[in-house]
């Protein structure tokens, strides 16, 4: 038996772990693997089979309740394939104009309710301190008004697609409703709303943080940096689209290593299974599985807001253009800096809303018509969008009945399994010396995991607060050495 | 007045329950004056222990299906230390929409997703849980699946039933005040259900028959839908007269039917079986005469997955589902 130590850490959001770390350390104390393990299986690639297609958006939304809307998006676009139909160009920008809120109400989510704590209230603060409340506490304006145009992109939903969560809306070939005058204007009055917001929000995360000198390292430093691939949709000119276009793959040194219509994803993108956790580790096809490592031989490749702003050669709208300037001025092109995706977020709220405003303008979006009932039926279909998260693949078959017969879906957190692993492995390693486990290993391996606002089946994500942590250290016998709790 | 204590605890979940709680927004301030909260993992820095060392707690809430031995654990740690405890969702409730792979055991599930699925490169047939290596001397490992999905109620007696995929913001501001009411000493009836007594359809308020007559089925993608005129008199399978009101009809509003996430209306053990029975009435008064069975069965025929349109959120609590397990389960009251 060897004298190696497994440090449990369950972050895990979820009482009964789904999402759980494993840190093993070596006879001299140091970190020699790390396991990140999701705990739970929902069987969403069986129970799809079977099911009349069109039902499918309806179906495949309940994968995840914090990024519905993605699923309900990537399904209906495989179906829009699938059943041979062009959705008209008021349903096209209807879904486009409903997500682009989705993706806003998650990232305000994610920023100020996970990310922000960490920052204005510092890292090393009491845990007790540094959650949304301390936040709160301490910038009280900022946080309400983060509140308040987070519900605001929340209602939007609702008035677009009758329900926040889980929506009902998106059929083949178009959508269920039409958006009338009256909505229209109350949504842009909130959309011009989030937009002050944004910039707001991205001026105090500028002067809060990437100016200020004690977090530079954090950005600028190894602690949290990986050089992998990146994958992440851009429209026709290299520009960032969330809703459709084109998927492009950057090496780690920033040329394009492939770019594809996502019909053809599984010439790019292989799967491995492992026995330990209910994720698989996606890798890129033409490059290999060389294991849990970074560089231009090993085939891992990472999805998210930063990866997104790495594929693209800049933003389609003109103030979240300016604001993606000043950040590959800052963390070069690609970014390898894993922070830098917080960054990324909130120049993607500022764009999304941008898109939103132009999307109102149009006179499409008004049309009644909003479905296309003909089209030569195909039987088979791949819907891709960026979740919140990064990509998302969908992929179906169906008889000549239109009931599922095959279904693959591939998820954003999914993706960056490997990177996550990774990532972790890589800061354990720098804070653990000698078996000497600081209590402030804690929050900043927590930190690493954040930076993928990581969705554990596919959402483990967890929302007010932070996640729970614990470190218990076992010895080779079971015995407990020793518990750090944070709190 | 003593504050209660409070606990959320979770099984097989996607999350939504947790949004949904947190879209009440302002109201869970009045929450968290009424109950401490020992427990809640998304939103409060705990672990499985503090579950174990909180003592009593007044209310417990469970949201999610039971999937893995480790939320039965969980399950029943919860309900034993609870007051009163809640399920809360369709998945607590009735099971959701995972309860649909219970048509299958959890191998061939595992097969599927881990072996089989299209782009896996997996060539010793690794499953998680059953087949391949655990690292560590097997000290990495993940908990093997249970055989099939089961609501809460299988396992626990339910006080209060808060059903809905997820339950709506007027759901979650009911059951505060619910919990409000009970830290002053009323507690509430058991098997309560924060739901209407009769069905959807007496909340919709489509243009329909005093009879709903059904000529032939047609699917939501077909054709043009009316958006003023019953969904089951167009020919589209909707549940809303065997579903539980109190949703606020946000699918039907938004022009798309029912699909019973509410699940069956107080007094109907199963919802699909019920609703079969309903629409064959419905073809009936179509027909004005007596339909033959071959006729009957051949436009049921049209209707291509009975399983995923009447079981949608209910399959795994449903009676046809028992011959899985020797479970009973208890009625949403």
């Amino acid at each position: 038996m060897d004298e190696r130590r497994v440090i449990t850490i369950e972050p895990a959001t979820r009482l009964e772990g789904e999402g759980k770390i494993n840190i093993v350390l070596d006879e001299e104390g140091e970190v020699k693997d790390a396991y990140f393990q999701v705990m739970d299986y929902r069987a969403f690639e069986s129970l799809l089979v079977g099911r009349q297609a069109e039902e499918v958006p309806r179906i495949a939304n309940r994968v995840c309740g914090v990024c519905s809307w993605a699923h309900h998006m990537a399904a209906v676009k495989a179906l829009d394939q699938l059943f041979g139909r062009e959705p008209p160009q008021s349903a096209r920008k209807l879904r486009e104009l409903s997500y682009c809120a989705h993706v806003i109400h998650s990232h305000l989510i994610h920023f100020f309710l996970f990310a922000s704590p960490d920052f204005f209230l510092s890292p090393d603060e009491e845990p007790s301190v540094r959650n949304f409340l301390g936040l709160l506490k301490k910038q009280p304006d900022l946080t309400k008004r983060a509140l308040k145009w987070h519900s605001e992109a929340e209602e939007i939903q609702e008035m677009i697609a009758g329900k926040a969560v889980h929506p009902p809306f998106a059929i083949p070939g178009g959508v269920s409703k039409p958006l009338d005058q009256e909505e229209r204007q109350e949504i842009g009055e909130k959309a011009k709303g989030i937009l002050g917001f944004s910039e707001d929000a991205l001026s105090f995360f500028l002067d809060g943080v990437v100016k200020n000198e004690k977090y530079a390292d954090l950005f600028l430093g190894d602690l949290y940096r990986l050089e992998t691939y990146y994958m992440g949709l851009v429209d026709e000119s290299n520009r960032i689209n969330l809703y459709d276009g084109d998927l492009r793959v950057l090496d780690p040194k920033g040329r394009e290593e492939a770019k594809f219509d996502p019909s053809d994803y599984l010439d790019h993108i292989a799967e491995r299974v492992e026995a330990w956790t209910y994720t698989k580790f996606p890798y890129l096809r033409g490059v290999g599985w060389a294991g849990l490592r970074d560089g231009s031989e090993s085939g891992v490749f990472r999805v998210n807001s930063l990866p997104r702003l790495n594929v693209s050669e800049g933003m389609p709208t003109p103030r979240a253009h300016e604001a993606y300037e000043e950040f590959v001025d800052a963390l070069g092109q690609p970014a390898h800096a894993t922070l830098g995706a917080h960054w990324a977020r909130l120049i993607e709220v500022i764009y999304l809303t941008e898109r939103m405003l132009e999307l109102l303008e149009d006179p499409d979006i008004a049309n009644e018509d909003v479905m296309n009932y003909k089209g030569e039926y195909r039987g088979e279909g791949v819907g891709v969008v960026e979740a919140p998260r990064g990509t998302l693949i969908h992929h179906y078959e169906a008889d000549e009945d239109g009931l599922i017969t095959d279904c693959n879906l591939i998820v954003p957190t999914t993706m960056n399994n490997a990177a996550i692993c990774m990532e972790i492995k890589n800061s354990a390693g720098r804070l653990i010396r000698a078996g000497h486990v600081p209590q402030g290993v804690l929050n900043r391996v927590e930190m690493a995991l954040r930076a993928y606002d990581p969705c554990l089946s596919c959402s483990s994500h967890s929302l007010p607060g932070e996640m729970p942590l614990e470190v218990t250290i076992t010895a080779e016998d079971g015995d407990v050495l020793r518990r750090l709790r944070r709190g | 007045m003593r504050k209660l204590k409070l606990a959320v605890a979770y099984g097989s979940i996607c999350g939504g329950c947790d949004v949904a709680f947190v879209d009440v927004g302002e109201k869970l301030i009045d929450l968290t004056e009424a109950a401490d909260i020992v427990h809640w993992p998304s939103l409060m820095d705990g672990k499985e222990g503090d579950l174990e060392r909180a003592g009593d707690i007044d209310v417990g809430i469970y949201f999610g299906g039971v999937r893995t031995d480790k939320h039965k654990e969980v399950l029943e740690l919860l309900r034993e230390k609870s007051g009163v405890f809640v399920a809360f969702g369709a998945c607590a409730c009735h099971g959701g929409v995972p309860g649909l792979a219970n048509v299958f055991k959890s191998r061939p599930l595992l097969e599927r997703g881990y072996v089989t699925t299209k782009g896996v490169e997996n060539p010793e047939g690794v499953i998680p849980g059953l087949k391949g290596t655990n690292p560590e001397g097997g000290k990495v490992s993940v908990p093997r699946l249970r055989s099939f999905l089961s609501p809460a109620s299988d396992f626990v007696d339910v006080d209060i039933f808060v059903p809905g995929c997820p339950p709506p913001v007027e759901s979650v501001s009911e059951l505060i005040e619910v919990v409000k009411s009970h830290q002053k000493g009323h507690s509430p009836p058991r098997g309560l259900a924060i739901a209407e007594e009769t069905s959807l359809c007496d909340f919709c308020d489509r243009q329909k028959s005093e009879e709903i007559n059904i000529e032939r089925f047609r699917r939501v993608h077909e054709a043009a839908v009316d958006k003023d005129k019953c969904f089951l008199e167009q020919g589209i399978i909707c549940m809303g007269p065997v579903t539980r009101g109190g949703c606020g009809a946000k699918c039907i509003n938004a022009n798309m039917p029912c699909r019973g996430c509410f699940g069956p209306v107080p007094g109907v053990e199963d919802q699909g079986t019920k609703f079969l029975t309903t629409i064959a009435a419905a073809l009936e008064a179509g027909k004005e005469r007596e339909v033959g069975e071959e006729e009957l069965k051949k436009l049921i025929r049209e209707l291509r997955d009975p399983v995923g349109l009447f079981y949608m959120f209910s399959l795994a609590a449903s009676v046809i589902n028992r011959r899985n397990s020797d479970l009973g389960g208890q009625k949403v009251g």
